[in-house]
């Protein structure tokens, strides 16, 4: 159900407040433009689209602000309301092996990361303002390679088991649950991401198409504001091989292609 | 120079006026969302040949002081050079300033900002076009923007201008009753389900007889304004329907 | 436009891809994304142009005054040209935020407008009195530096299209000017010499035009070159920090001049079915 601020949604007393609503004297009422969710006695209102409201255990990409020495952290960009923390006690130092970190470690710090930088986290505490705090303590998060970073909005991903996908067309897919989008080749086993050192060699031009064309697929759907997951990605991608990579950018092939993946997964959901 | 912005007319016993509109009519309102890629929110607002576009970024950290209670409310309104008639110059000039804090006030109580600590949220303001109801016309544009940014506000904000001519309170003031001399404007902008009064501002002379009616016209202009703005803010978030 | 900053992996992967001449998002090199142009939206105006393209949005709006011409080119009609970045394109441009942007603008397009044939049609009385056009462009979305300028020239060459200045009647005993009130009895210009912008943004080992945000971010700098529909280069500038070689210069001469007739053919085509 649809509706807009300031609606009544719903005058039983016995529902909790959730996101997007507030009590005008005692009335639960919508704060936002967007559609009710209702989760047991919980009652929040989704909109179309807002800044990243983060909850632990989510799995986000995010780019470095800056190197904080004298504070043992980075700040991280994750399009959330506040900069996201990553304290120097939450990463895993090269090698893995988790031990004490030094002063060492702390005049170290922007060689493990430094600004630009993308990485890949989990939500592991939101502080009193609302600030997240990641963590990198798992060999899959880290550092990220050679690839694409793509920003959509958050409501538009939504929160799943796994965020890590390796698509049938041979693309390692993050996404992240800030609407923060990483595309790159597949990691072979046992050098996962969360190594410091990354590999520059040239990509093939093949894996590249292949890339740019799981790119611009995912921002068709984007646009048309259709939830991204992989079932929805790989349907547009294999409906978007009757065009060129390049065509995919012009506005009418991406409505075209959108719209045929809805239609697609439609009747693949009633079948 | 015609002196008599009403004209009577010689059928019908309502008078029309300039533009050919009833006192109380409101001029076309066009409304769109998200017209911009890179905003947190954003919106068009065309009422007549007033333009406005409106920018929404936030809430993000703050640059500079913050606050711990609550959320710092930014609104910047300009008037772009090619706005009006003859070519103005971007000096800073006092009225768009005055405008700015007024806008700035009615978000402040608009918006959950306690919801928000430590961070801020600006609301940009371009009058493409100006014919009018500059403010009214802003508060409706910032209001939506707000929306299609997803920040928590009480209410859809919207607001309507009338005025007085020839003893007949009239609704949506444009620019040509504007600015004959004398003519009294008031603009209202209200959170309009509780029909709380954000912002009131009027200039020109309004005997306070006349008041009572000038205020009622401007209410009911918002609520024509308040339908519009509804409906295109529904057909924005249609998808999530399904 | 928030400047972004890429990674090492990311910015590595970009440049392999050009050196592929394949982009990001499947470009080649010389492909330009997506134009959207509109023309006539600004009543106050007696000319205007809006132009998009992706994350880019341009307003042109020109407006005439009658004044005396400079005593050394009595023959010559004015061009004043204004630009402003809205804060709608970031908070960075809050209040001068975008003055830097902004000058550098300005001064490519009286640069490449001080000898237009364009000056000659808009003299009214010889000595005494010329049109000066005053034309303002307002900028409300950033998305490349490089990419901005080509447009911003587009629409200024489309809003001069789109100027319609009244026709002036002189007494020529009196030499006394007479504007009449007919809204239909009015003077087009013709634009086909007015020049566009073709910026060249040099990655890796090429040059591409129409750079995305990121693609300038690990740009080494980039060339601007004002060219009118003739093939006639007026101004060029290099454009921010770093250094070029001259060798890949010269060997990107002929395509400039390709690129740039065909934006003259667009603006002149999309025009022409705007207002037919």
């Amino acid at each position: 159900m649809l509706c807009l601020p300031g609606d009544t949604v719903t005058e039983d007393a016995d529902y909790m407040r959730g996101h997007g609503t507030y009590y005008k004297s005692k009335v639960l009422t919508s704060s936002v433009a967007g559609c009710i969710d209702k989760v047991n006695k919980l009652l929040s209102v989704r909109p179309l689209r807002t800044r990243y409201n983060g909850e632990i255990g989510d799995i986000v990409v995010g780019r470095v602000i800056d190197v904080q020495t004298e504070h043992k952290r980075w700040r991280i960009d994750t399009s959330s309301r506040l900069d996201t923390i990553l304290l120097l006690s939450s990463v895993n130092l090269p090698g893995g092996e988790l031990r004490r970190k030094t002063v060492e470690d702390e005049l170290m710090m922007k060689s493990f990361f430094k600004e630009g930088d993308l990485i890949s986290a989990e939500v592991q505490s939101i502080f009193a303002d609302g600030a997240l705090s990641v963590h990198t303590r798992n060999l899959k998060y880290g550092k990220l390679g050679q690839g694409v970073l793509l920003r959509v909005s958050p409501s538009l991903v939504e929160r799943r088991k796994t965020h890590f996908h390796n698509l049938p067309c041979g693309v390692h897919l993050i996404l992240g649950n800030n609407g923060y989008i990483w595309i790159s080749l597949p990691v072979s086993e046992g050098v996962e991401s969360g190594g410091f050192a990354i590999n520059l060699d040239p990509v093939p031009l093949a894996d590249r198409e292949v890339i740019s064309r799981v790119r611009n697929c995912i921002l068709a759907l984007a646009k048309q504001k259709m939830m991204l997951h992989s079932t929805s990605i790989n349907t547009c991608y294999e409906i978007s091989q009757s065009y060129q990579v390049k065509d995919l950018i012009k506005s009418k092939i991406m409505t075209e292609i959108a719209q045929l993946t809805n239609e697609k997964m439609k009747i693949e959901e009633l079948q | 120079m015609e002196s008599r912005i009403l004209l009577e007319s010689t059928s019908v016993k309502t008078p029309f006026r300039i533009d050919g509109r009833k006192p109380h009519e409101v001029r076309s309102l066009t409304c769109r969302l998200g017209v911009f890629q890179q905003a947190d929110g954003s919106s068009y607002v065309k009422l007549g040949n007033t333009q406005v576009l409106a920018t929404v970024y936030g809430p993000h950290d703050t640059r500079g002081k913050s606050n711990p209670e609550k959320s710092i409310i930014n609104c910047k309104f300009r008037l772009s050079t090619f706005s009006k008639s003859t070519r103005r110059n971007l000096h800073r000039d006092i009225r768009s300033i005055e405008i700015s804090n007024n806008l700035t006030q009615v978000f402040d109580s608009a918006i959950l900002t306690e919801l928000y600590p430590h961070s801020q949220i600006d609301i940009y303001l371009e009058v493409v076009q100006s014919d009018g109801s500059d403010y009214a016309a802003c508060i409706n544009a910032a209001s939506l923007a707000i929306i299609d940014a997803g920040i928590p506000i009480k209410d859809v904000v919207c607001a309507c201008s009338a005025g007085f001519i020839d003893n007949q309170p009239i609704t949506d003031i444009n620019a040509v009753e504007e600015s004959s001399n004398g003519t009294p404007i008031l603009t209202i902008g209200m959170l309009p389900k509780d029909k709380q009064i954000l912002s009131m501002e009027s200039s020109g002379g309004i005997h306070l007889d006349n008041l009572n009616d000038v205020m009622d016209a401007a209410i009911e202009g918002c609520k024509s304004v308040l339908f519009i703005m509804k409906q295109t803010i529904l057909n924005h978030i249609q998808e999530l329907k399904d | 436009m928030a400047e972004v900053k890429l990674s090492e992996g990311e910015k590595c992967y970009l440049i392999h891809g050009i050196n592929d001449n394949f982009r990001i998002d499947g470009r080649s090199c010389w492909d330009r994304r997506e134009i959207d142009l509109e023309i006539n939206l600004l009543p106050s105006c007696v000319g205007s142009a809006q132009i998009r393209s992706v994350n880019c949005s341009v307003i042109a709006g020109v407006k005439m005054s009658l004044v005396p011409p400079d005593p050394g080119r009595p023959g010559k009609g004015k061009i004043e040209f204004f630009a402003d970045i809205s804060a709608n394109a970031d908070p960075l441009f809050e209040g001068r935020g975008g003055q830097g942007i902004v000058v550098e603008l300005v001064s490519f397009f009286e640069d490449s407008y001080k000898d237009c044939s364009l000056l000659d049609c808009l003299t009214v009385v010889e000595g005494k009195s010329v049109w000066c056009l005053s034309i303002d462009i307002l900028i409300l979305e950033i998305g490349s530096k490089a990419s901005l300028y080509d447009l911003c020239s587009i629409a200024v060459k489309a809003a001069l299209y789109d100027t319609r200045l009244p026709k002036v009647y002189v007494n020529p005993d009196t030499m006394d000017i007479e504007i009449p009130d007919d809204p239909f009895d009015i003077m087009r210009l013709d634009i086909s010499q007015i020049p566009v912008f073709v910026t060249v943004t040099r990655i890796g080992n090429s040059y591409i035009i129409d750079p995305t945000q990121e693609e300038e971010a690990s740009s080494i700098s980039s060339l601007l070159f004002s060219v009118n529909n003739c093939g006639t280069l007026l101004h060029s500038k290099k454009l921010g920090l770093g250094s070029l070689h001259c060798d890949p210069i010269k060997e990107l001469i002929p395509k400039i001049s390709v690129v740039a007739l065909e934006l003259h053919d667009f603006i002149e085509d999309q025009c022409k079915s705007l207002t037919s």
